[in-house]
Formats: structure tokens, C-alpha cells, sequence
């Protein structure tokens, strides 16, 4: 009976008969997220873009670096959005539907690499931090206010001015910093789920390090990894994106949407709206679409709401 | 049977508290200040006080959860306060631990059956068919069906999920089993049905018992002998009936008073004691109940009782021991 | 109703006759994921002015519930209540608005609950939470607000009220934040108190005063209290008349020396079984095997009797009526 609260307790439910294996979070986390729109909205967006990316030789027509249309003259390779161009063309005669599709892949493999690689330092640095406290943690909350605190774009400057830029460059750049957040998160998370019984119980079994990290901490600290990765994906693209724009990030001819924008800029007065417009409603549907599906998924993985564990 | 299965010898451990900004640890909790006790092979000990007297601090330290600050804790004649890891590994299957909250001690990730295995993973104790045979034996050994091996914890009640504990704690046959208010956090017909258990099972599988509660009527119920736990010491320890018939030290006289009736008819006056635990800030001299006790003398804020043998196997820690 | 045959008898005890609350059929829904629960499902309850009445029964019973519902502090986003009668002092709380509700709440019937940390507002001094509610519902200024306080604070126990009023609530212990809730749900003259479950985080000795603290106040102030517990033993100690509850009902309602000398109801008298102590010590406890049933799930018949060692062939088909079996006793058993 201590679980009896000033609000009202819904009995909990004894016996779920005959459920399957799956465990309810991530099955009710599904349920619960179709029935949110919003979220639902975004993984259509990020889903249809993805898929774009995926399948580009296939939907598109030209290549997005050939110049099409040599024409002499200024401003007459600006194709006008149309039957053959979609999205028009750019100044170099470039079909722009292309360039956004092929752009997309590069926004999300930036994205996904390096999300990937600040998740991996985050994680691991954060699940070190959280459990063994002293010293490592210590050391890795220091480095952790340090990235925060850093100059984040004189760094990439700096990078770029001594490294031959490219996609490489701009995964580690970007996920050397983004860690740090994670990192925190995860710190955080391990702190109070270290202290769980089960945790001292699997010790008591006698369970190393490694495996009660592993086993017992990090399956119930996902949720919130994922939701900040999720979120985190929509700012890595939208920094791509501004550094492309100033123009130390993709480098030309490979397609960019924060490129683009910046190219197509001083046009917009001149009438070629269709330069800058299309990346940056790509950019804008990318973006919202991650935050929605990031704000969707802490809803639904919440486990203040799932009533499975927290009280 | 074997006398003395666990000695504890002037066991401490003290939490520093934190200081503010940059400053370490200047003030310390001191959780467990000094506790002394014997528990014999076969016999079930039952330690009881009130929240924050220390005792699931004392249950921490004996099965290695935690080092101590000072003391020892000998199991079967060797000290495993001061082992290596790989030793207290070992020592792991003879000492395991029944947790209070039967819904956060679980993890809610695996399975019950995976729960269950998993120390007989970690020690190998098991492989494949066998570790299958043990693991349907120790279901029905705590009266769960073996065909729920795959579900996980929410889908049991808060009584069947302390039996997955249970049964947890039994997967590597421990000798010694410490149970951390095993029932506090359970119904009344759960906790019957627990209680009930594990008295089966001490006798099936001849455990020992050292068995945590605050509730008097269930450290009645299931202990032999019973220590008395206050401020991070033992202040009494004794037989049972000794230790409600005739409690000598004030404050387990308090608690016993304090105890609700069994029956509207048995409803009494009682005398309060004063409410307030002093915080850490109160003066450590001398006898730490004398604040609220009602026959506290000058001796008793200067030195501090020493638990004293009293006969029979009651031990008290009070000056006026003899005086009421 | 089986009320009006039993209210003559009903009467007598405590010599205080006068009914103040006064609950017929009431039935509770809570929303869940996958729907409904029928929480409360049917509650009849009766309580006089000064009496101690406790409901006992497991988690999930429904009996926390049902002090809500009399409040009327079931959000309509997590709950809905069915046409039912809950007259206080002539008036069907059922039938008002949340606005008149609110009036009434605090002010007539009030409540407090088991864990007084998570009522009280952290960041506010205690003299300022308590002399709020003065200035809300009696109109005093914050001068006049404040030496009620203090009064209020001393009538409950508090030592050095003055220094009291000044600290926040993390500064004091269990017992003292219960004392304090009390003293903000007592501010009024309430004619009723609701305790849910007020001293189960509490310690032994804790909650023995705070038991003898609500007697004594009650005594005092004539308020009459319903005790919320699942603890037998607060019930052999501090009640009048106990109601049991089980799977969302009443099963049996009778005067405290009643129910421990003459359980009639199965499921009380397995309870009464369940409790262990040092005089049948390690003997083993007579249980009821099982859990309480799921509410969404409930077996047909009586909802005790996939439990009950008694049940016969009535059992499993009709649901027992909750009926006087004399002297004001009430049991829902079909074998009575």
C-alpha cells in the first residue's frame, strides 16, 4: 500500500494474460506514438526525405553537379521551376530538384555519422562517469563543461583552414563536440539508475562491472539516449547547414542545402526564388520533422507515464 | 550445527556529506556507529528500528554491497570485510540479499526467468538443460509457475514479484540469507503468503535468517532472537519472548508500546516519547536516546552505555538498566 | 437499500446518533491505457458526527478512491464518477459544481494523505501554508492569519510554534509535516476529516501519536473522521466502525469489537488470519491463496470466491447482496 498516492491510483494491472514476450515499454511507446500526430507527422517527413535520399539516382533525372544548360548571358541558365526542372535551375545551370534530393543525402548522412559517433563517446563516457564517480567522473565532467564552454565555430575554422574539408571532416567535427550533451544526459541517467535495487541486486549475484553496466544500466537509460538523439539530429543538420551557408562546411560541387541558400541568396531580389526557397523548405521539413518524432518519442518513452517502473 | 555462522565486530560505516562548492567532505552520517552482534548457523535473527537507524545500511555492509569504515564481519571464521573482490565473489554465494521494493528491484528489461538465471549465469553454476532443470526447480520452490519464466515483472502481482526475489537470492544456495524488509511493502495477505515462504524454506533448505523489519508483529512472528537498532547501534538483543516480555532498555520499551493493539479491547494510554530523532547536529557525547528518554540521569550524557550481557543471551546498552 | 433497515441499530454505539455523511451507490471509473477500471463499484457508506470510521482493505481495493470521489477530486481526465447519492448535511455532493465543491472542500470535509511532503509546497514557510488557508476561507488578514496559525500549530503538537511557522517543510521530520497537515485540515472546524492512510510512512512510535493526535482532536472538535488503512492493527487501535472493502466493494461493515471478535465475511476473516506476531511465532499464517482479482477482469459472482475455502455453487453465479445480518452488522456473503 505505500504506492497509494494523493492522486488517483489506477489498480495496477495484475495479470496481463497471455502477452506476448515484448516488453511493454518500447510496444507501448509504439502505441502511444501513433496516436500522437504531431509525431507521427514528423516520421512521415523524415521518413519521405530519407527514402529520397535513399532511392535519388532513381528519382531524379540529372545529375546534381552537370551543368545542363549553357546558354551565354547572364542570369540565363536561371531556369524557372517547370516540367523538366521541378525546382527550376541554379546560375550554373544545375537542376535544383536534384541538387535538394542529393542534398538530402548528404544532410543525413552528416546526421546519422555524427550523431552516431557523439552518442558512442557520450555513452560511454557518461555510463563511466555516472557509475564510478570519483576521479573519472571527476575528470569527465570537467571535460564536458569544457565542450560546452568551447568556441565551437572558431574550432571548425581553425579545422578547415589546416584539414582538406569533406564529409569526414565535418562527422568528427560535429561529433566531437555534440558528445557532450549526451554524455550528460547519460551522466545523469546512471546516477539514479545505479542506485536502483535491481542494480545492487545483480551485484550481490556477483555480476562484474561490464555486465551490470551493460545488462542492467544502459537498457533502462535508452529511452532518453534515443529522444536526445533524435532531437540532436535536427541541430546537427541545421549546423551543417550554417556552416555550409558560411562556407566552411560541404565544399562545391557536392550538393548542400546550406550551400545552395547561400548561392541562391543574391537572387532572391532578381526573382529566382526557387534557388534558395526549395533547400531551405528541405532543411525546414528535415528539421521539424525530427523534432517532432524527438518531441513524440519523450512523450511516449516517459517512463513517469508508462507506469510500468517509475513511482 | 555449527555455532557463530557470522561475527560482527565494532562495525562502522560513515557517509561524508557533502560540504558546499569545492570543500570535501567535512561532517559525516554516521549510519552504522559500533554494532556487535553474533548470529548462529540455523537461527534467524530479526533487527529492528526505525527508518534511518541504520539497519539497511547494516544489511549493505554484510552482504559487500559496501565497504565498512571500521570493524569486521567474519562469516564462518573468515573476515570478509577487508576481501579482494574475487573473494567477496565467492563469499557471494553463501550471503545473498532479499530487497524491500519488489518493483524496483527488478530489472524491468528481463524476463523473470532471465532474472532468476542470472546468477547462475555469472557463477556458472549451470549449463543449458540443467541450468533449465534448476531454474523450473527454483519456480516451484517459491510457488511460481515455471510456464511464466518469460514474462516480465510488471506482469505479476507485488506478492509474486517478491517470490522472483526470493528465488533470485536461492539460485546459488546461500546459507545465509539477509532479508531487507522482505514484506513492508507488500499487502496484508502478500506479506502472510512471504512470511509464510520463507518460514517453509528456512526449514527445507536450513538457512539462516538475518531478518530486517520495523513492523514488531513480523520480526515477532519470524525471529528467535531479536536486536534492537537505534541511531547506527544495537542499544538490546535477546531471546524472543525475553525481548517483548520483559524489554529492559527505554527505548525498546518504547517501541513496544508504540506498537498498535492486536484487539480494540487491548487499546491503551500510552506514554509518548518524545518525537524529534536528533539531527546530526546534536551533542555525541554520551548516550545517544537520552534526548527522548524519560529517565535519562547526568551519567547518561557523559558516556555512552556499553551493551552489557545480562544473562540468557540479553545483551542492553543502558545505564539504568537494572533501575526499571 | 440496506441502510434504512440497518440505521436504527446502526444508532446506539457511541450514543452519537446524528448521521453527517451519508454515501449510496456510489461507483467510481478510472481511465487507464487499454480503458476502464470500475474502481469503486457500488459503495454505501454511513457516518456519524464524531465517529471514527475505517475503511480497510488491500491496494487496489478501491478505497482511496472512494475518498476522492467524496471529495470530488477525481479530475475528469482521469475519472468519472456515476450517477450516485453522497448527502452531506442535507445536500447531495454529487449534484454540485466544482465551484460549490471547492467550498466545501477545506472548509467542511477536508483530507489529508499518507506522504505530507508531496502536499506541502517546498519553497514556502509553513506559517505561510497554513495561514493561507485562514485567509481563503475565513476572511482573516495575514496578522490575524498568522496568530490562528500558531494557535492551530500548538493544538496539534508542534513545540516552539513560534519558530515553527518561520521553517520550510524539508526542516521537519514525518511526524511533524503530518501534524502540520493536519493542523491546515483542522484550520476550519471541518465536520469531516479524511485520512488516507496518514501514518504509513510513518514510523511506530510516529504513528502512535498521530493516531492519539486525530482521537484527541476529533474528541475535541467533534469532527467526524474516516480512516483510511490497510493495517489492522491502526484499526484495532483507532476505530469506532470499520468497513471492509474488497475488489472495488463493501464486504462488511460493523463496530471495531465486532469485526475482531465476530468476522462473518471470509475475506475479513483472512485477514484477520494474515496478521503474523511474536505470539504465534513461527507458526505458519493461515492465508487466502491468490491476489485480488483485475478489475477489468472480474470472475462472475461473488468477487471473493475464486479465493474463498467456503464457496459453493451460489457463489460463482450470483453476486451477494450487502445486507444487515443483525445489530447493525452488514456483510456481502452469501453463507452467512
Amino acid at each position: 500500500m505505500p504506492t497509494q498516492k494523493a492522486k488517483a491510483a489506477v489498480p495496477e494491472n495484475r495479470e496481463n494474460k497471455g502477452k506476448g514476450k515484448a516488453y511493454g515499454l518500447w510496444r507501448d511507446g509504439w502505441a502511444r506514438l501513433k496516436e500522437n500526430r504531431a509525431a507521427m507527422a514528423g516520421l512521415m517527413m523524415v521518413a519521405v526525405i530519407a527514402l529520397a535520399a535513399v532511392f535519388a539516382p532513381y528519382i531524379t533525372k540529372y545529375d546534381p553537379t552537370e551543368q545542363l544548360i549553357w546558354t551565354r548571358g547572364a542570369k540565363a541558365q536561371l531556369v524557372p521551376p517547370g516540367r523538366d526542372h521541378f525546382f527550376g535551375t541554379d546560375i550554373y545551370g544545375r537542376d535544383m530538384y536534384s541538387r535538394v534530393v542529393y542534398g538530402a543525402r548528404v544532410s543525413l548522412q552528416i546526421g546519422i555519422a555524427s550523431t552516431l559517433i557523439s552518442v558512442i563517446i557520450g555513452v560511454t563516457l557518461g555510463a563511466l562517469a555516472g557509475y564510478y564517480g570519483g576521479l573519472a567522473d571527476d575528470i569527465i565532467s570537467w571535460l564536458i563543461n569544457v565542450v560546452f564552454a568551447f568556441p565551437f565555430l572558431l574550432f571548425v575554422l581553425a579545422l578547415v583552414a589546416y584539414l582538406p574539408p569533406g564529409l569526414p571532416l565535418m562527422y568528427a567535427a560535429i561529433g566531437m563536440v555534440n558528445w557532450a550533451g549526451v554524455a550528460r544526459i547519460v551522466r545523469g541517467q546512471v546516477l539514479s539508475v545505479r542506485e536502483r535495487e535491481y542494480v545492487e541486486a545483480a551485484m550481490v549475484a556477483g555480476g562484474r562491472d561490464a555486465r551490470i553496466i551493460v545488462k542492467h544500466i544502459l537498457p533502462n537509460i535508452l529511452a532518453p539516449v534515443i529522444v536526445q538523439a533524435t532531437l540532436g539530429m535536427g541541430s546537427i543538420i541545421m549546423l551543417e547547414s550554417s556552416l555550409s551557408f558560411l562556407g566552411f562546411g560541404i565544399q562545391p560541387p557536392t550538393p548542400s542545402w546550406g550551400y545552395d541558400i547561400d548561392q541562391g541568396r543574391q537572387y532572391l531580389l532578381a526573382g529566382a526564388w526557387w534557388w534558395s526557397a526549395f533547400p531551405g523548405l528541405a532543411i525546414m521539413a528535415l528539421v521539424l520533422g525530427f523534432n517532432l518524432l524527438g518531441d513524440g518519442l519523450r512523450d511516449a518513452l516517459d517512463p513517469r507515464q508508462s507506469g510500468g517502473e517509475g513511482r | 550445527m555449527q555455532a557463530n555462522m557470522l561475527e560482527v565486530k565494532n562495525l562502522k560505516k560513515y557517509f561524508p556529506v557533502k560540504g558546499l562548492g569545492f570543500l570535501r567532505a567535512k561532517a559525516f552520517i554516521k549510519a552504522v556507529d559500533g554494532v556487535d552482534f553474533t548470529l548462529d548457523a540455523g537461527e534467524t535473527l530479526g533487527l529492528v528500528g526505525e527508518s534511518g537507524c541504520g539497519k539497511s545500511t547494516l544489511a549493505r555492509l554484510i552482504t559487500g554491497l559496501i565497504r565498512p569504515t571500521e570493524g569486521h564481519i567474519y562469516f564462518e571464521g573468515s573476515n570478509i570485510s577487508d576481501m579482494t573482490r574475487s573473494g567477496l565473489r565467492r563469499v557471494r554465494r553463501d550471503i545473498q540479499l532479499v530487497f524491500q521494493d519488489p518493483y524496483a528491484s527488478l530489472n524491468p528489461r528481463m524476463t523473470a526467468g532471465d532474472i532468476i538465471g542470472e546468477p547462475l549465469k555469472i557463477h556458472r553454476l549451470a549449463r543449458d538443460q540443467d541450468r533449465e532443470d534448476r531454474l523450473r526447480e527454483l519456480f516451484e520452490l517459491v510457488g511460481l509457475e515455471p510456464r511464466h519464466m518469460g514474462r516480465y515483472p510488471h506482469q505479476f502481482s507485488g506478492g509474486q514479484r517478491q517470490r522472483i526475489g526470493i528465488a533470485r537470492a536461492l539460485a546459488v544456495s546461500p546459507r545465509l540469507i539477509v532479508c531487507d524488509e522482505p514484506v513492508s511493502a507488500l499487502d496484508v495477505s502478500a506479506q502472510a503468503q512471504i512470511i509464510n515462504l520463507m518460514l517453509d524454506l528456512k526449514q527445507r533448505l536450513g538457512l539462516t535468517y538475518l531478518f530486517i523489519a520495523h513492523h514488531l508483529g513480523v520480526i515477532g512472528h519470524i525471529s528467535d532472537r531479536v536486536a534492537v537498532m537505534y541511531m547506527g547501534r544495537i542499544v538490546e538483543i535477546a531471546y524472543r519472548d525475553r525481548l517483548f516480555d520483559s524489554p529492559m532498555h527505554p527505548y525498546t520499551k518504547a517501541l513496544l508500546s508504540a506498537a498498535p493493539a492486536d484487539h480494540p479491547k487491548q487499546r491503551k494510554e500510552r506514554s509518548i516519547l518524545a518525537e524529534e530523532v536528533p539531527g546530526p547536529g546534536h551533542s555525541e557525547v554520551g548516550c545517544r536516546y537520552k534526548n527522548r528518554c524519560p529517565r535519562a540521569v547526568p551519567l547518561c550524557g557523559e558516556t555512552e552505555p556499553a551493551l552489557v550481557d545480562l544473562g540468557e543471551g540479553h545483551f542492553c546498552a543502558c545505564h539504568l538498566r537494572y533501575e526499571w | 437499500m440496506p441502510w434504512t433497515q440497518g440505521k436504527a441499530a446502526v444508532k446506539g454505539g457511541e450514543g452519537m446518533g446524528e448521521t453527517i455523511l451519508t454515501v449510496r451507490g456510489l461507483k467510481t471509473y478510472l481511465y487507464a491505457k487499454d480503458g476502464m477500471v470500475p474502481a469503486v463499484d457500488g459503495l454505501d457508506l454511513q457516518l456519524e458526527r464524531g465517529e471514527t470510521l475505517c475503511i480497510v482493505g488491500e491496494s487496489g481495493c478501491g478505497k482511496s478512491t472512494a475518498a476522492l470521489s467524496i471529495m470530488g477530486l477525481i479530475p475528469a481526465s482521469e475519472g468519472r464518477i456515476e450517477q450516485c447519492e453522497i448527502i452531506f448535511k442535507g445536500r447531495n455532493l454529487a449534484n454540485l459544481s466544482r465551484e460549490e465543491m471547492r467550498g466545501i472542500r477545506g472548509r467542511e470535509i477536508s483530507m489529508i494523505f499518507q506522504e505530507p511532503m508531496t502536499s506541502l509546497n517546498p519553497v514556502l514557510t509553513i506559517g505561510r501554508q497554513v495561514s493561507e488557508v485562514f485567509m481563503a476561507h475565513r476572511g482573516l488578514n495575514r496578522n490575524e492569519a498568522m496568530k490562528e496559525t500558531i494557535q492551530m500549530l500548538s493544538l496539534v503538537g508542534i513545540p516552539e510554534p513560534e519558530r515553527r511557522v518561520r521553517e520550510y517543510p524539508h526542516q521537519l521530520s514525518g511526524g511533524m509535516r503530518q501534524r502540520v497537515m493536519i493542523a491546515m485540515a483542522l484550520s476550519c472546524r471541518p465536520d469531516v476529516l479524511i485520512a488516507d492512510e496518514p501514518t504509513s510512512a510513518l514510523d511506530v512510535t510516529v504513528q502512535a501519536q498521530i493516531l492519539q493526535l486525530i482521537k484527541e482532536l476529533k474528541d475535541r472538535l467533534g469532527t467526524a473522521v474516516i480512516l483510511i488503512t490497510h493495517d489492522l492493527g491502526v484499526v484495532a487501535e483507532a476505530a469506532q466502525r470499520v468497513l471492509v472493502m474488497y475488489a472495488g466493494r463493501a464486504v462488511e461493515y460493523c463496530d471495531v469489537n465486532g469485526l475482531f471478535d465476530n468476522p462473518r465475511h471470509p475475506y475479513t476473516r483472512g485477514l484477520l488470519a494474515s496478521v503474523p506476531g511474536h505470539r504465534n511465532h513461527g507458526q505458519r499464517l493461515d492465508v487466502m491463496d491468490g491476489s485480488a482479482p483485475n478489475l477489468r477482469d472480474l470472475p462472475g459472482g461473488c468477487r471473493f470466491y475464486p479465493r474463498c475455502r467456503y464457496a459453493r455453487g451460489m457463489c460463482r453465479t450470483s453476486e451477494p447482496e450487502f445486507v444487515d445480518i443483525g445489530e447493525g452488522h452488514l456483510c456481502a456473503c452469501h453463507l452467512i
